[in-house]
């Protein structure tokens, strides 16, 4: 009896873990992955402020840590301002921080001559997809600078799904092995659009 | 037949019209209004001043104060502006439709010329760069004598309008920078306490011998020709204001800068301005306080190494966001404390209330609730825009490194001075905070200047 209790709790707890899979958090946009059963959900976050939602996945995929973010609904022109300031923000981080203040100078090391960090810019099925890649060390901060031991590839991409009024963000680490972007529109193949 | 239509048709217009002159001087009631004259100053840690402090020797300032509406939680959204930015949005103007409808408010005049004078006063010659001019409408070499007879001016013709606000922005607490002798010579004196018009005499007799004639604008702790000045032994550091950079510096090489020297130089900056202070507010008090509205505002603070920092742009944490705040309603006799949470975009708004008061607010708190002028969350970001705070009215306050997707939980009720991260055992509201500063994301305008905008807020 007593056996059977813990089993039963057992079950209950753990049942969630594994019942939760890519496709049932993404169910709220309508959105499916052809790998949905093959990739782990590690953690599942999600917020609204009241007007819009907010969702937050780290996914195992084979060896791979994929972070997955989806904001919506959001109207296109938005998705598009909040894509450019993403960007924007991020391509910053590799060059030394402005100030407002002419003078005051920073010397900090910058990597924009050695691994300068790539934009390619790709369409699937209509979807226009922006990739980011670059060079970092295992800080894994965007304008971290490599070194030949410490050196890992991260990708960030993002794409709005017209239909679906959502952004996504998606964001994969490699250690150089393999290629960072490859890894990441592969994994964006899977989407149904 | 047709004359008797006439003749009717004639009385029924006249009753109209005179129907329409009653309607008229009914709402037509004329709202007493007062000018409202500011007196903004930049980088003025408030952590020194009186009321925000126990310890604070700055009895001008302080005079002030204690007739005024002394704002204890104001807090700038981006550390290198000033009310004149907040002003010139476009936003503003939307916003105060809600006091034209109660024709409570003279907006006719606020359209074309709210913002009267905005200068900017330095002891120094400036050579003005494009972003720089951008920030400030005029530069020039100045003491606080000199200063005194100009506000004089100012306020006189600030007095002379009507319904508007004057402001005067003033960088006192920022220092010149020509060449590392020079300048080391000039704090050095200051330290000693030599008058004020000897040093800008000297600095500008100085002046034309110097070759380079490099003079910028900086924050008071921000290069480092200051820096190495206070760092003993010759310990040369290689400023930046990089973060991360920043607290490696320090944890190796803080130990070697003489703080107490820093604070000591600032503090005697502090006094220069307390001075200036009280000889305008002197001057208010015995010509215009029948007449106008007397504020006195900063625009933000400054870190001293609190968080590994000594700059104002680079992080957004309290010290940096925060700013005294009075104002002084024409005939106010004693201090009242707001406690509600406001912003520089706030500001703006009360600003513009202040004009129409004419008679001191009882209860200007509720006045804030009633209007929803307080602010339960406000939005900071550091100069590059990646990091970002949300201070919350109930105490939370999350800074969130937006690249490196870094969060810092702190609960200000318990930890004023934002140094235990609590991020990892309140996960749903760091949650809820970080979607909120990436929500800010699509509503942020980047421009390819230095930093971004205050038009965002």
């Amino acid at each position: 009896m007593k056996k059977n209790f813990f089993l039963i709790l057992f079950i209950l707890y753990s049942f969630p873990l594994y019942s939760i899979t890519l496709d049932e958090n993404l169910r709220v946009v309508n959105l499916e992955h052809s790998s949905s059963k093959d990739v782990k959900v590690l953690n599942s976050e999600s917020s609204n402020d009241g007007e819009r939602n907010f969702i937050s996945l780290k996914l195992g995929v084979r060896n791979l840590i994929i972070n997955l973010e989806v904001l919506y609904p959001i109207l296109p022109e938005k998705a598009e301002a909040y894509v450019k300031n993403n960007f924007f923000l991020l391509l910053k981080s590799f060059e030394s921080i402005p100030t407002p203040y002419v003078g005051q100078i920073t010397k900090k090391q910058n990597c924009l001559t050695t691994n300068p960090p790539q934009l390619v810019q790709e369409f699937d099925r209509k979807v226009e997809l922006k990739v980011l890649s670059y060079f970092t060390d295992e800080s894994r901060k965007p304008g971290s600078c490599p070194d030949k031991h410490n050196k890992y590839e991260g990708c960030q991409s993002f794409f709005f799904l017209h239909d679906k009024k959502a952004v996504f963000k998606i964001q994969v680490f490699v250690n150089g092995k393999s290629s960072c972007s490859k890894e990441l529109l592969g994994f964006i193949k899977g989407f149904k659009f | 037949m047709v004359k008797t239509y006439i003749q009717a048709l004639i009385i029924l217009v006249l009753i109209s019209a005179c129907a329409t002159s009653a309607k008229k001087n009914t709402s037509s009631v004329e709202v007493k209004t007062k000018n409202t004259f500011v007196l903004s100053f930049c980088s003025v840690s408030r952590k020194f001043l009186p009321i925000y402090s126990n310890n604070s020797t700055y009895s001008n300032i302080g005079r002030v104060f204690s007739q005024s509406l002394v704002f204890m939680n104001a807090y700038s959204n981006v550390s290198w502006s000033n009310l004149k930015r907040y002003f010139a949005r476009e936003s503003w103007k939307e916003k105060y439709r809600k006091y034209d409808q109660k024709n409570e408010l003279p907006l006719q005049v606020w359209d074309s010329d709210i913002i009267h004078h905005t200068f900017l006063r330095v002891p120094a010659v400036e050579n003005v760069e494009d972003d720089i001019s951008d920030y400030y409408d005029d530069v020039r070499l100045t003491s606080v004598d000199n200063e005194f007879t100009e506000i004089a001016n100012l306020m006189k013709q600030a007095a002379s309008g009507s319904s508007n606000i004057s402001i005067v922005h003033f960088k006192l607490m920022h220092y010149p920078y020509l060449t590392d002798q020079l300048y080391a010579l000039m704090l050095k004196s200051q330290v000693l306490e030599k008058s004020e018009i000897d040093l800008i005499e000297n600095y500008k007799k100085n002046f034309a011998s110097y070759p380079d004639k490099k003079i910028f604008f900086q924050v008071l702790f921000g290069f480092k020709e200051f820096t190495n000045y206070f760092i003993k032994n010759g310990t040369r550091i290689d400023y930046t204001n990089d973060h991360d950079e920043f607290v490696n510096w320090s944890k190796s090489k803080g130990q070697n800068v003489d703080f107490a020297l820093l604070e000591k130089v600032y503090r005697f900056r502090l006094g220069v301005l307390d001075k200036l202070v009280g000889k305008i507010y002197d001057l208010y008090k015995s010509n215009y306080e029948n007449s106008m509205n007397f504020v006195i505002t900063g625009d933000h603070g400054e870190a001293f190494m609190e968080h590994d920092n000594l700059t104002h742009a680079g992080i957004p944490y309290d010290e940096v966001t925060s700013f005294f705040y009075s104002a002084h309603l024409s005939g106010q006799t004693k201090m009242q404390l707001v406690h509600s949470q406001v912003s520089q975009k706030e500001q703006e708004s009360q600003l513009s209330f202040l004009t129409s008061v004419s008679s001191v607010y009882s209860d200007f708190d509720n006045f804030l609730i009633s209007n929803e002028e307080r602010s339960s969350k406000i939005y900071s970001f550091n100069c590059a825009g990646n990091i970002a705070a949300i201070r919350q009215a109930n105490g939370w306050k999350g800074i969130y490194n937006l690249i490196s997707d870094e969060f810092q939980l702190f609960n200000l009720n318990n930890d004023p001075n934002e140094k235990v991260d609590i991020s990892s055992i309140n996960k749903t509201i760091k949650m809820q905070m970080q979607t909120n500063i990436k929500f800010k994301l699509d509503r942020l305008k980047f421009n390819n200047g230095t930093c971004i905008s205050a038009y965002n807020f």
